[in-house]
């Protein structure tokens, strides 16, 4: 980097003015108020020094305003960037959280009948309160329904194959009305598309389809993470139902579930910015498009213009 | 302080002439006291950013409150028909002969409380207001839409809120085939329907009344927007006053 010439103020030119409004010096921020206006005699540029630390400033350039200014902007690019990877998580866990409610949902019916069959089991012990121990009155009393606890030691008994077969198979033993949950996943995933397509309005939209993947991988994982732990005995002597159910199902819903939630993800990234260039020309007077106009500009489209009369 | 604006030609710091706008161009002009050279009074690239997020900030205010009003406007012109119906679902009545029953005297058949004739004339200028209102929106708010699109995809509008809830019935009935969890349909009837459709687009024949309205409103933004623009200024002066 070249060092600037060190000279006093007003040494190296004629003198044709003085600084009255605010310019701060671009090297160490001193305000150049009151400093001469000199014509340098290698150019006949109009310059002015930094008494301070003898800085030329070039006079046709934008004064600077001060330090702060690169303050703030670093500090808005950090919470713009910290907004980011908020939203990152939060598609990643609307569209694990939804898939994994749904996939709980679809495992309702396997619930039903693994309870059905440990309640079968509880009422033909001979000696209940024996075997069941201090949990013994509790579970006696519990329902055939999916909400249901089950006993430990029976569980680690039986075939889990066996009980869905008993259900007529995987087709058979999944609770189909756990779709009508189903649009919204596909519509939370589409807005969360769209969304990403704006707010990464200067990345080209293939690029977002391809950064749409890491939410949904990190869905992915949170889903994994859910059906490794579902039929973990957390209580010990007894296990819901409904987890038990949930960990042989889930595996083979929530790979679909996710993988249709990335495409409606898609689907919103790719529709996005018409959608919302759509909006604003809807809903805004001509007059007021050009404060929009970057929607359009940043993908090298001619904004739109007032129709001539 | 202003900020330091330099004279290219003699050098003089112009940062205290007050810029002038050109008669031909409209552009703030400075002419140098010394060399009378005449100089465009630049915005420093940190004051164009900061007025054009106020652009966007304004732009997206707009489109916003438009949105907002036009959502209230639909949801209480949907309610309003839904109040009636349920007004003449009491009475045990047709909703078309509620404004003869209210305003023009009472039968044997139906006994109506002392007040319904005012409850029944407020609830009428309500919906009048609510249908200037919606002249206003269409008119000044969606002007750019030009007037025959603007009613037409608003009464559009209206008539698909009024029918969701039967629209919704095929595809609930379609999704219940497939889950085989038949459902029964416990909407409106096709009467009842026709009805709400009825009363909703005859009640939007009202809203051409908000269309001077509208006009007007339009017309008094401007010495609104310049009164503000002055009052503001005084103010500053006024606290400028204070300080010194």
């Amino acid at each position: 980097m070249t060092e600037p010439e060190r000279t006093a103020p007003g040494a190296d030119g004629v003198r044709v003015s003085t600084v009255v409004g605010d310019r701060l010096c671009i090297r160490c921020g001193f305000n150049l108020h009151g400093q001469s206006v000199v014509r340098e005699p290698h150019y006949s540029l109009l310059i002015a020094r930094c008494p301070e630390c003898g800085m030329a400033a070039a006079l046709q350039e934008y004064p600077l305003l001060g330090r702060w200014a690169g303050r703030w902007a670093a500090v808005l690019a950090g919470l713009w960037l910290l907004v980011l990877t908020a939203f990152l998580f939060a598609t990643a866990g609307v569209v694990g959280g939804m898939s994994i409610g749904i996939a709980g949902d679809f495992a309702r019916d396997l619930a039903t009948h693994i309870s059905f069959r440990h309640n079968e089991w509880v009422r033909s012990l001979p000696d209940a309160d024996t075997t069941l121990g201090q949990n013994a009155q509790w579970i006696k009393d519990q329902p055939d329904n999916w909400t249901s606890w089950v006993a430990t030691t029976w569980w680690t008994e039986q075939d889990p194959g066996a009980l869905q077969r008993e259900l007529g198979g995987v087709a058979t033993a999944l609770d189909w009305t756990a779709l009508w949950m189903y649009p919204w996943l596909a519509l939370l995933a589409t807005i969360a598309g769209a969304v990403w397509s704006v707010v990464l309005l200067g990345v080209p939209t293939r690029r977002v389809i391809a950064l749409a993947i890491i939410p949904v991988l990190l869905a992915g994982a949170g889903a994994a993470a859910s059906v490794l732990t579902a039929d973990q005995p957390w209580l010990g002597s007894v296990e819901s139902a409904h987890s038990l159910a949930e960990a042989r199902l889930s595996p083979l819903v929530l790979p679909p579930l996710i993988v249709s939630a990335l495409l409606w993800l898609w689907l919103g990234v790719w529709l996005g910015r018409p959608v919302v260039r759509g909006m604003v020309r809807t809903l805004l007077p001509p007059r007021m498009l050009g404060a929009m106009a970057f929607l359009w500009t940043a993908e090298g489209r001619e904004p739109p213009r007032p129709a001539r009369r | 302080m202003a900020i330091s604006h330099i004279c290219m030609s003699c050098g003089l710091d112009l940062a205290r002439l007050h810029p002038r706008p050109d008669p031909h161009y409209g552009l703030p002009i400075v002419v140098c006291p010394r060399c009378a050279t005449a100089v465009v009074r630049r915005a420093h690239p940190l004051v164009v950013r900061w007025r054009e997020a106020r652009r966007l900030r304004g732009a997206m205010r707009a489109m916003g409150l438009r949105a907002a009003v036009g959502a209230a406007l639909m949801a209480a012109s949907v309610g309003m028909v839904f109040l009636v119906e349920a007004g003449a679902k009491d009475l045990g009545v047709s909703a078309f002969e509620l404004p003869r029953l209210i305003f023009l005297g009472r039968d044997g058949a139906h006994r109506l409380p002392e007040e319904a004739p005012v409850m029944g004339g407020v609830l009428l200028g309500l919906w009048v207001l609510l249908q200037i209102g919606v002249g206003v929106l269409l008119s000044a708010g969606l002007r750019h839409w030009g007037r025959a699109i603007a009613w037409g995809v608003w009464a559009g509008l209206l008539v698909l809120m009024l029918s969701l809830v039967p629209a919704s019935y095929p595809v609930r009935a379609a999704m219940g085939l497939a889950l085989d969890d038949p459902i029964v349909y416990d909407g409106p009837a096709w009467g009842l329907w026709a009805e709400r459709v009825t009363i909703g687009l005859g009640a939007l024949l009202v809203s051409p009344a908000g269309i001077p309205v509208g006009a007007g409103l339009r017309l008094a933004r401007e010495p609104l927007r310049r009164w503000k623009f002055r009052f503001s200024r005084r103010m500053l002066r006024r606290a400028r006053g204070h300080d010194r």
